[in-house]
């Protein structure tokens, strides 16, 4: 490379860093979130923003929960773990938006990760959910890496000494090897779990999912979810929802699109929150989705969401 | 003699460039059926002539006039079984000492190629194609290259196998040995012997606008041509070309000194003149009547296993394991398919297996589909993309996703759900139609898979994710592959909320 080109590329490349950084904030245009960073004590529990396509959903929701530096640090192997379980299109919502997948790539990326890795255990055929699902080339073009989850090699075992059921499990080994992992399920109900939301999710990093299932589903999904490397941030793709023929849907029938967005820290309040929310639709309780009980009974967090301070924006 | 060495070399590089690309997506494509890959078998011959009416009549019309124009190109540049038998072939040439490098010309053995020539042409006529899964040379190329190949890849990369088949392997294994071993030694005996397709295509290539010739009036008969010849086809001493059994591989033009081997345009008086010198010899009238026993022994043979086959009765089939999508019905499958195992090689659930006895004997190596290692993709349609016969007719995805390849059979007293009375839902969690769907029952706060058969597609979602043991739900395969009706409607109202509910 001619000298002057490398000035050229170099200079060009540090105007749009700098930009890039800069944009998450500069969009939400909004005081609290650059204060928030300041201090982390004063972040809300719950972040819910409604009404606006899934990028800005998710660029004001991030701001709030004070920037994906809170979450992501420089140098740091990141893992987004959304949910691709189905060869479905976006519009089925049977898989989590790739979109936002991008958008939360790109902020990783921004935040000085050195690497970005997602994957999901699926439940079609691997290729065929990667590629129509969208996600893998939204990851590709945001700067991630799309791993493979669908032979038993790439799990490792690892032991859940508070586990009911599951003492130990395999878990992905991208997920036991990363710094920080971020949840980010779809919205959906589930013919067996009731709901599948952000613990539900666990199944994905899991290899023998038939395992939980034939040992008592909720109490192993709860189980899972003790797994010692929590998520650093869970986030709820609402934006479409299934709300009926869950979790894989038939036809378009089965979404409704409320275009909304949640993020939390407290992966039980955010369920919580979450079937409340699709308590709107078809009703539901956390009782009947049992494994967030559970959960709260593991400490994991909790169902009392006026303990809370959740912040809910309309956009 | 620059021309036949541009001829020579074009002839190997696409010789070189159909093997590897064959090979290559029979081993390493799962889920890469791409349009290379189904082209490059569209192109075999016993596959088109199977599939003559669903797309095959092209291929077969092309690949006679090829060979009614320039011989048997299609067995040197397009058959994988031809162009490997003469990669084994050049390397032994390679190994072997130079007086072992010779080959020379040999009778041919017509009692035994019209022979196999007329009773497979008997059988297949009366619907009879499992001989063809034993002779095609494509199919036991793709045999070969998916029961060997891919568990040897597998092994190598650490990747895991899903298709292992004992028979398939000792089959491939045994054939593997013996073709190698017959090309090194032999060349093309196997083509010009056993082959049917090879047998057919020479009758074809004896009267080819362009053929090999040698020029009496410049032949010094110094035998180098004959001894370059893997066909063992060409005898200068008599001047004697063999145009059945000649795959122009040209390498007998190099080898001539004098250059007069040539291939030239041979629709000339004078071929027709040499054949009306020739007189009702003695010998010519023995071969004559061996030749006419020859062909009656093989319409006898393939008359008497069609009728045996006919005979064996046409009670309802049972089927030990589903059929591919788009195979229609077993008998159909029997008719058109050689077990080239494409499908097999393409299926990215490896869900298509090489079946041993669950579809009767005839069914020996045919595909046969069981859920073990995954469930048939709704989406997917990858092996009817790839197949070269049509045996698994290419459809419609919204017909494939109707198409029933069994039905599913739940049992209470297996489910999770009933013995442990907690919540599951694997099966309905994979069901694409919501052909099972979880309901509620009488005495209990918790919900129970429920099957519509009607609506069932026999996919193996179910049978395959459900962990109880034994298995609560399965699919029970059917011979006769039905159209299933369409999934229940059930529409929902959009609605906008306003509050988040929280």
């Amino acid at each position: 490379m001619k000298r002057r080109n490398f000035l050229k590329t170099a200079f060009l490349g540090t105007i749009a860093g700098t930009v890039g950084l800069r944009a998450p904030r500069l969009m939400a245009g909004n005081a609290s979130a650059e204060a928030a960073e300041a201090n982390p004590a004063a972040l809300p529990d719950i972040v819910a923003v409604m009404g606006g396509e899934p990028v800005d959903l998710y660029t004001r929701a991030i701001a709030e929960m004070g920037g994906m530096k809170q979450y992501v640090k420089p140098g740091m192997k990141v893992v987004i773990k959304p949910n691709i379980g189905w060869d479905k299109t976006p519009e089925y919502a049977a898989n989590t938006n790739p979109d936002l997948i991008a958008a939360i790539v790109r902020d990783c990326r921004a935040a000085g990760a050195a690497e970005v890795k997602v994957f999901d255990h699926t439940c079609d055929q691997w290729k065929g959910c990667y590629e129509n699902s969208g996600i893998q080339d939204a990851v590709k073009e945001a700067g991630g890496e799309v791993v493979m989850a669908h032979e038993e090699r790439y799990f490792r075992e690892v032991s859940l000494p508070m586990g009911v059921r599951m003492k130990k499990a395999k878990i992905h080994e991208a997920i036991v090897d990363c710094d920080v992992w971020i949840n980010v399920p779809v919205l959906k109900n589930h013919g067996g779990a009731k709901m599948t939301i952000c613990m539900k999710n666990y199944l994905g990093i899991v290899w023998d999912r038939r395992y939980m299932h034939s040992n008592d589903l909720q109490q192993c999904i709860a189980d899972a979810a003790t797994y010692e490397k929590r998520p650093v941030l869970n986030i709820v793709d609402a934006y479409r929802i299934m709300t009926q023929n869950g979790p894989k849907g038939r036809t378009t029938d089965d979404v409704q699109t409320p275009k909304a967005i949640f993020m939390s820290k407290d992966i039980v309040a955010l369920d919580t929150a979450a079937t409340q929310f699709f308590n709107q639709y078809k009703t539901m309780t956390i009782n009947d989705a049992s494994h967030i009980v559970l959960a709260e009974k593991h400490r994991l967090g909790t169902t009392n969401l006026s303990s809370l301070n959740i912040k809910r924006i309309r956009l | 003699m620059k021309l036949y060495t541009i001829l020579k070399w074009t002839r190997r590089v696409l010789a070189v460039a159909v093997i590897a690309l064959i090979t290559y997506f029979f081993i390493f494509s799962s889920a890469n059926a791409t349009g290379i890959w189904a082209a490059l078998l569209k192109v075999q011959f016993i596959p088109g002539v199977l599939g003559i009416t669903t797309g095959g009549a092209l291929t077969v019309t092309v690949i006679l006039l090829l060979t009614l124009l320039f011989g048997r190109v299609y067995c040197s540049m397009l058959c994988p079984l031809g162009i490997y038998q003469d990669i084994v072939n050049r390397i032994a040439w390679f190994i072997k000492s130079r007086q072992k490098r010779r080959t020379h010309y040999s009778k041919p053995n017509d009692g035994i190629r019209y022979g196999i020539l007329a009773f497979v042409t008997v059988c297949v006529v009366f619907g009879f194609t499992y001989p063809l899964v034993w002779l095609d040379p494509y199919s036991l190329f793709g045999k070969m290259a998916v029961n060997l190949g891919r568990p040897l890849v597998a092994g190598i990369t650490g990747a895991e196998y899903y298709t292992w088949s004992w028979p398939a392997f000792a089959f491939a294994a045994a054939f593997f040995t013996f073709i190698t071993l017959l090309a090194a030694f032999r060349g093309r005996y196997y083509c010009n012997t056993i082959c049917p397709a090879g047998t057919l295509l020479g009758l074809v290539s004896k009267i080819s606008m362009f053929r090999i010739q040698v020029n009496e009036s410049e032949c010094r008969h110094c035998l180098l041509c004959g001894k370059s010849c893997k066909s063992y086809c060409l005898d200068s001493s008599g001047i004697k070309v063999d145009h059945s059994r000649c795959v122009v591989c040209l390498n007998c033009i190099g080898s001539c000194n004098t250059k007069a081997v040539t291939y030239a345009f041979a629709w000339k008086k004078k071929v027709a003149i040499v054949r009306k010198k020739e007189e009702p010899t003695a010998e010519n009238k023995g071969r004559r009547a061996f030749l006419i026993s020859a062909l009656g022994a093989g319409v006898s043979a393939g008359a008497g296993v069609v009728l045996l086959n006919r005979f064996k009765g046409k009670a309802r089939v049972k089927v030990g394991a589903g059929l591919p999508p788009g195979a229609g019905n077993l008998e159909r499958l029997q008719d058109k398919c050689i077990a080239c195992h494409a499908c097999v090689a393409a299926c990215p659930s490896h869900i298509i297996k090489p079946a041993y006895g669950e579809l009767g004997w005839q069914g020996f190596l045919l595909p046969s589909v069981s859920y073990e290692n995954g469930f048939c993709g709704f989406e997917c349609q990858k092996c009817q993309e790839v197949c070269p016969s049509g045996a698994l007719q290419r459809m419609s995805l919204e017909d494939k996703k109707l198409t029933k390849l069994g039905v599913a059979r739940f049992t209470l007293e297996n489910c999770i759900v009933y013995k442990d009375g907690t919540d599951c839902g694997a099966c309905d969690e994979h069901c694409p139609v919501k052909a099972v769907a979880m309901m509620p029952r009488e005495g209990s706060d918790k919900l129970f898979p429920k099957v519509t058969p009607k609506v069932c597609i026999g996919c193996g979602g179910c049978e395959y994710i459900c962990p109880a043991r034994p298995k609560a739900i399965v699919v029970i395969p059917m011979a006769e592959q039905r159209r299933a009706d369409a999934p229940l409607i059930d529409v929902q109202i959009k609605v906008d909320i306003e509050g988040f509910g929280f």
